[in-house]
């Protein structure tokens, strides 16, 4: 059993099923949408595969109209909307109900204007992150937040959880490299918001919208931020003999005034394991690993891993290996941007998404060590210890039926400790079902009242994604 | 006329749970303040950083303390706040204010805004409840982000207690060059230029007829700004130097303040000062057409923010030419209220900005101190 309640299924909107099927095939057409069971069965989860729900039916518009079309009318019908990027959401963001309508925006895959002149692209959110920069890298151009996910994850999913990456240390995450969005309302309406980087009076929906976990509306298309990519990027690898040595060294490259474009950590057990699986030549004699990349031209390079070598000294270093070459540095990214698929061939795993002040990593590294023994179970640390988000990876076996619950509760531990310690639940994965009944530790009453009122003028009927982000318990009355 | 300067968050809240009718005109340090008709909640005394560790690259403020104590205190270990907030007006802008009013430098464009800089806000709504929005740390992707929906909202929503923001350490390089004789329209372009040879470009701007603190002539001149690693900032200044342009490096002390605040563009008898926000491609030929047309133009953001300074009467005809321009609005700086750009209120957001205000401050409690409209929307 899990430890995560779901609300009660409206039966009433089971019961109108077929009728809501053929609503839907007569806006998209028979093809668009997935009414057999066994079809459906491909959307019952996303990956926080721990949860299940097989949805009432799933549409696949193809164009922001449809998608207009097909939420005015599942408006009228009771039925609940969850909109669905590739199903990549580690916080169960994409996780249906039996009641719900799981509406794919896979389709809308096209990148539509590329702008170099003043740096924006405006893609349909279905496009994947890497596509985007895919598109635009022949000029030199990239689009910098890199969730690990990267190569299958949405845009339109990195808009609903402000997802972030290993690169988001020096360039910010979602919400920083996203100029404007056209979104669809529950009532079909479409709405733009923002467009172009002007700082235009007027208040910030965009910003609002942006990490609100498909509560507000359905984004079908996005204008998003492309960079210059610098001449070169080196990563390096470090060694150290403690946590508290690697966390120490973290703390001095940031307070000594660099910013890396990437600062990884990664414990012993996740070492080993991201090494048997990529062959990156990740030192396995060390308790903890640092991957630190600096961009520029070489003589920029050159002086910043001078400077950071130096600065590592004192924390004494038991490996300092400098990539030499494009193939090593690519081996040392695959190996960091696998570990959660690599670590899922030795053990069923929750990853948790805590994010701390970075001067407090070397203590609350202890205290997460200390919380998984005291539930008799295993954990790897693969984190991005640059912006203090952590990975801590809870490792259980699912066949043991005790474990998961266990983990779960373990993971909770955690991430209250992240808040104790002046930080918060998640960085970059959001909230969805996995963290709803913790949003309490973050935020007082007021606080989510406050955000629910918004939730509730966007989304009067609370239809959109609704078992998501805010605790069951003291939710608005919603009139039937 | 009234002024309520409470000295905790708790007390704020009872002046607005006190005041449901009244209306009141929130004000920061009261530097800009126009409003003269409602009682104003100023947070000048809610002050003092309350937290800070310059590794965790994040600081939390009261909000009516001072850009400058802030400012002091960064600089102190090495740090500044990347969006460069314009800290003039006597020193006394608070952060408070730098947050409400999404207040962002020449450095905006190459760093983000001062809304990207934000992390978390503690506020007072029109309900008189004390809200907690966002974190203390860089990264929070925990539930609806409040504090960029109130960054930028000029007080009409909520009276912002306390700001989080993120900070950033100061280069270790940085030059100024001047480049005269360059037209407006060229800024974008040669901007763009520099940024794709990788060139660490923090600042492009352009002045033309108005000077530049006595140090270039009145004609024509393009700033720009490198900052970064010694050895980045060395190859930008090489790079210059091996183009067929007149270069000069401009070493009389920080002339991006007089960028930032337009003080070489103060209106006098008759005039008025407006800025016009506008995709940096189009900001430069916009520009050139307002110079021809009288204005006293400077030109920042590589093309993205315009500021000029006309006759009064310029309004109508600036209202005009911008209106059709995508992505570009125009709204008054400084000068008489009938110089004043009123927004688009048929603009198509119109109605969803409504939703906002009706959420965080259903009784209308809040008026804007100083941005016409803004109350209303």
């Amino acid at each position: 059993m899990t430890n995560i309640a779901m609300p009660p299924v409206d039966q009433a909107v089971i019961a109108r099923r077929d009728e809501i099927v053929a609503g839907l095939v007569s806006i998209l057409g028979a093809e668009h949408v997935i009414s057999a069971e066994d079809e459906r069965r491909a959307y019952e989860t996303d990956a926080l595969t721990a949860y299940r729900a097989v949805p009432l039916a799933v549409a696949l518009p193809g164009s922001t109209e449809e998608v207009s079309r097909v939420l005015a009318f599942l408006n009228g019908t009771g039925a609940k909307v969850i909109a669905r990027g590739a199903g990549t959401s580690l916080s169960g963001g994409a996780l249906p109900s039996e009641d719900a309508v799981v509406l794919g925006l896979a389709r809308l895959n096209r990148i539509l204007d590329i702008d170099y002149g003043n740096r924006i692209a405006r893609v349909q959110t279905g496009v994947t992150n890497v596509n985007i920069t895919n598109a635009v890298s022949g000029e030199g151009f990239f689009y910098a937040p890199d969730p690990s996910s990267q190569l299958a994850c949405t845009i339109g999913g990195n808009v609903a959880m402000n997802s972030g990456g290993a690169h988001c240390l020096k360039y910010g995450v979602t919400t920083n490299n996203i100029l404007g969005v056209r979104m669809v309302l529950i009532d079909g309406k479409v709405v733009e918001i923002g467009g172009s980087e002007v700082d235009a009076p007027g208040y910030d929906l965009l910003g609002l919208v942006i990490g609100s976990e498909g509560q507000l509306g359905v984004v079908t298309e996005a204008t998003v931020r492309i960079l210059r990519a610098a001449d070169g990027a080196r990563p390096m690898l470090m060694g150290f003999d403690s946590a508290e040595a690697a966390g120490g060294c973290v703390a001095a490259i940031i307070a000594s005034g660099i910013i890396p474009v990437a600062i990884e950590y990664m414990d012993r057990p996740a070492i080993k394991v991201c090494e048997a699986f990529a062959h990156a030549g990740y030192p396995l004699d060390v308790e903890a690993l640092l991957i630190i990349e600096v961009e520029g031209s070489e003589a920029e390079i050159a002086d910043l891993i001078a400077w950071i070598t130096a600065i590592a000294e004192a924390f004494n270093p038991t490996t300092t290996r400098i990539s030499q070459s494009a193939t090593e540095s690519a081996a040392i990214w695959k190996g960091r941007k696998s570990a959660f698929g690599a670590m899922g061939r030795i053990a069923d795993y929750v990853c948790m998404d805590g994010v701390i002040p970075t001067s407090r990593l070397p203590e609350v590294l202890v205290k997460i060590t200390e919380i998984c023994e005291s539930y008799g179970l295993a954990v790897a640390n693969i984190f991005h210890a640059g912006d203090g988000n952590l990975h801590p990876l809870v490792l259980y076996d699912m066949n043991d039926p005790d474990q998961l619950s266990k983990a779960e509760y373990a993971g909770a531990d955690i991430l209250k400790a992240c808040v104790e310690a002046g930080g918060c639940l998640t960085g970059e994965h959001g909230v969805g079902i996995e963290k709803r009944d913790l949003m309490t530790v973050q935020y007082s009453k007021a606080d989510l009242d406050q955000q629910m009122r918004i939730k509730s003028i966007f989304d009067p009927g609370w239809k959109l994604n609704p078992a998501k982000v805010f605790p069951l318990d003291g939710r608005p009355t919603v009139a039937a | 006329m009234r002024l309520f300067a409470p000295a905790t968050e708790a007390e704020a809240a009872g002046i607005v749970r006190a005041h449901p009718r009244i209306g009141l005109a929130i004000a920061g340090g009261g530097t800009r303040m126009v409003n003269h008709r409602n009682p104003a909640l100023s947070a000048r005394s809610l002050c003092g950083v309350r937290r800070y560790r310059p590794q965790d690259m994040t600081m939390t403020a009261a909000a009516g303390t001072p850009l400058s104590a802030i400012e002091e205190v960064l600089a102190s270990h090495g740090q500044r706040l990347g969006f460069e907030p314009t800290s003039a007006i006597a020193g006394r802008s608070t952060i408070g204010a730098v947050a409400a009013m999404n207040l962002s430098g020449p450095r905006r464009p190459f760093a983000g805004s001062a809304r990207d800089a934000l992390l978390g806000l503690r506020m007072v709504t029109g309900l008189g409840e004390r809200v907690s929005t966002g974190g203390r740390v860089i990264k929070n992707a925990a539930g609806l982000d409040l504090t960029r929906a109130i960054a930028g909202s000029f007080g009409s929503l909520a009276f912002i207690t306390e700001v989080t923001f993120r900070t950033m350490p100061v280069p270790a390089a940085g030059i100024n060059v001047v480049l005269p004789g360059m037209r407006a329209s060229m800024l974008p372009a040669v901007a763009a230029r520099l940024m794709l040879k990788g060139l660490p470009l923090t600042g492009a701007a352009h002045l033309d007829g108005v000077g530049l603190g006595g140090v270039a002539g009145a004609g024509p001149v393009a700033l720009l700004r490198f900052e970064g690693s010694a050895s980045a900032v060395a190859a930008a200044k090489r790079h210059l130097d091996s183009l067929d342009l007149a270069v000069a490096v401009h070493d009389g002390g920080d002339p991006w303040g007089i960028v930032a605040r337009a003080t070489v563009l103060a209106p006098g008898a008759g005039q008025a000062l407006w800025r016009v926000t506008i995709p940096e491609t189009a900001g430069g030929a916009l520009a050139e057409q307002l110079a021809r047309e009288g204005a006293d133009v400077l030109t920042d953001r590589r093309g993205g923010l315009l500021r000029l300074r006309h006759g009064v009467d310029f309004a109508r005809r600036l209202a005009a030419l911008v209106a059709p321009m995508p992505g570009a609005s125009a709204s008054l700086e400084a000068g008489p209220p009938r110089a004043a750009i009123l927004p688009d209120h048929n603009q198509p957001g119109a109605a969803m900005l409504a939703r906002l205000k009706q959420a965080l401050d259903p009784n209308a409690v809040f008026v804007a101190a100083n941005r016409p409209g803004a109350a209303a929307a």
